[in-house]
């Protein structure tokens, strides 16, 4: 249960950071 | 004074001495020339891209780039918690260790692919030497040769116009690691063994201790292992996480002078090459020779004041009457936490070094040092690690820096701020924002939430001013990817394993996604002429102004926080 946890919690780290990295590509698009 | 600071000055010669001739060679590798070593090396490298599906010709933009750099830290990162975790059922573990704890292989997992190498573990009574190696020491090539690969997609930012590619992930994270990484790793493993550092797979012994020889009652377990493979890249690529609890301070890590002292070495020489790679590849060797400058100011001032402090000793007690000047019987001074074998001067410069760049490797408890001489490593850590700052980091962080006081000079002239050529812009300063502010921000909140609640309290040895201290540092530690541990802080705790976990992410990745976003808006920017207008970036007026930017964002951000924890023990001494 705890791994699964925690393989989550790097797995939605992984998420949030390519988020960053598809918000900041359509910025720049914008810009 | 004089015979302390010594070793250090000679330390900075040889790392300008070999820094040149290396950076020249990383810049031949990192554009894909022939260089010494590629010949040999090719065909290793072609079958890598092959088994990998990796067409080596193909470039890509920012955007691909950094989705490339977190797939594979994320890959890295599943791996290293799946290697601690399945430890006890996997071969080369002599010592029958079981599975490391989720949380403590979370951190672990992270803090290795984010170059960090924050240990909340003790190596030799927790990792099997399978774990060691394939995991631990794997992510030390591979994450500071992501760093390696990341500090080049932003030279070639600055080297091209008008091009919609900053360079391949893969093929740079596999040219740094075959061709820089590990031909200097084996030669600093070698040395290292030469003079004692041990390299084997045996169990652990139990000897009998000098003093109680043949009484059995007295016996002390020596933990083996292949310690030198992975002391050499650990300081190498400035991961900093010892194969042993006690990292270099321990004598198989870390045999004598000399050992310590090709250890800082190994922890300057990348960083500080790195400075004249760039000045080669955008073609202007004065440019890097104005980074490494701006680098060895900011480093010297700081080193100094550790040095001083820790020779100057606690003057609570010189007055109890004890001799606390320095002679030709004792070292004098603050000699609390560290190894009589290295005295005040190495242990002053190894906590210097390893806070200055991203190692965190440590030769002496710096939970020890006095408090303005703890305040050096905590400030050249939030200082962003730009002196000389971590393979790759190092070099991305200040050329980030830089665009900050080229930006802060053109507001105060009324141009537009210019670098290398290329204009500075609104989203380039946004990014720059970003790149600078994500890592503070994890530092302060972190600290804040860790301060405020049980399970962050709980692991604090010295409540009060010291104990902010111990939480502050280990925030500031994991936010700049360092690693380094002001000890005296229970972290290996589900709390401060899982905070200090998503801190270092954050620290990593937050930071190089907007400089991978930088290149590639650089990258496709035409290059502006140089004019009777245009700033010079490569004389004193420059290095005044990236010093000045880098020690204004540092105090400007952290003197509050630093004022409640190594500056308040300072005047609280100086009250009695």
């Amino acid at each position: 249960m705890q791994d699964l946890l925690f393989v989550g919690l790097i797995v939605a780290l992984y998420a949030v950071t390519h988020a960053l990295v598809i918000a900041l590509a359509r910025l720049g698009r914008v810009e | 004074m004089i015979a302390a600071i010594l070793p250090g000055l000679l330390l900075l010669a040889v790392t300008v001495l070999l820094g040149r001739p290396l950076g020249i060679y990383m810049a031949d590798v990192l554009e894909g020339k022939p260089a010494f070593g590629t010949r040999f090396g090719a065909k290793i490298e072609n079958n890598i891209y092959r088994f990998a599906g990796i067409d080596p010709a193909k470039e890509t933009g920012w955007k691909e780039y950094a989705i490339g750099v977190l797939l594979f830290s994320t890959a890295g990162a599943l791996m290293v918690y799946l290697l601690q975790r399945l430890q006890a059922w996997l071969p080369l573990n002599p010592q029958n260790f079981s599975a490391v704890s989720p949380d403590s292989s979370f951190n672990t997992a992270v803090s290795f692919v984010t170059n960090t190498n924050w240990q909340g573990y003790s190596g030799e009574s927790t990792m099997s030497y399978l774990t060691q190696m394939l995991g631990l020491a794997v992510q030390n090539f591979v994450s500071a040769a992501t760093g390696i690969a990341v500090a080049a997609a932003l030279i070639r930012g600055f080297a091209r116009h008008s091009a919609r590619t900053i360079g391949n992930f893969w093929v740079d994270v596999t040219r740094s690691t075959l061709y820089i990484l590990l031909p200097i790793a084996a030669v600093v493993a070698l040395i290292l063994i030469s003079q004692g550092a041990i390299q084997n797979f045996a169990a652990y012994r139990e000897v009998a201790t000098i003093a109680q020889q043949g009484d059995a009652g007295h016996t002390q377990t020596l933990a083996m292992g292949p310690v030198a493979s992975q002391e050499a890249i650990k300081e190498l690529g400035t991961n900093g996480g010892g194969f042993f609890n006690a990292n270099s301070a321990h004598p198989f890590e870390n045999p004598n002078s000399l050992t310590n002292f090709v250890e800082l070495l190994a922890i300057l020489l990348i960083p500080a090459a790195l400075t004249f790679a760039f000045g080669r590849i955008v073609g202007d060797a004065r440019q890097g020779w104005a980074l490494l400058a701006a680098m060895a100011i900011l480093f010297i001032s700081l080193w100094l004041l550790a040095v001083q402090q820790e020779q100057q000793g606690n003057p609570l007690v010189a007055r109890l009457g004890t001799d606390i000047q320095r002679s030709e019987l004792q070292p004098g001074g603050n000699m609390e936490g560290k190894e009589a074998r290295f005295g005040i001067g190495a242990s002053a410069l190894f906590a210097a070094v390893t806070t200055a760049t991203s190692t965190g490797a440590v030769n002496t408890m710096h939970d020890s040092m006095m408090p303005l001489g703890g305040f050096v490593p905590l400030f050249l850590m939030q200082l962003g690690e730009v002196a000389f700052g971590g393979v790759g980091s190092g070099l991305y962080g200040m050329l980030i820096y830089a665009v900050l006081g080229v930006f802060i000079a053109g507001l105060m002239i009324g141009r537009t701020p210019e670098y290398l050529g290329k204009k500075i812009e609104a989203f380039d300063m946004k990014m720059t924002s970003i790149a600078i502010l994500a890592t503070p921000f994890v530092v302060l909140i972190g600290t804040a939430v860790a301060v405020s609640v049980a399970a962050g309290r709980a692991g604090v040895a010295n409540p009060g001013a010291h104990g902010y201290s111990e939480i502050l540092y280990a925030f500031t530690s994991a936010g700049n990817n360092n690693g380094s541990a002001f000890a005296g802080l229970s972290a290996n705790t589900p709390f401060y394993n899982t905070a200090l976990g998503i801190a270092m992410w954050l620290g990593r990745f937050w930071v190089l996604v907007p400089i991978l976003a930088i290149a590639g808006s650089l990258a496709a920017k035409k290059r502006t002429p140089v004019t009777a207008g245009t700033m010079p970036t490569h004389g004193p007026l420059f290095i005044v102004l990236l010093i000045g930017a880098v020690v204004l964002i540092g105090a400007l951000t952290y003197v509050p926080a630093l004022a409640l924890g190594p500056i308040v023990e300072h005047l609280m001494m100086g009250e009695g």
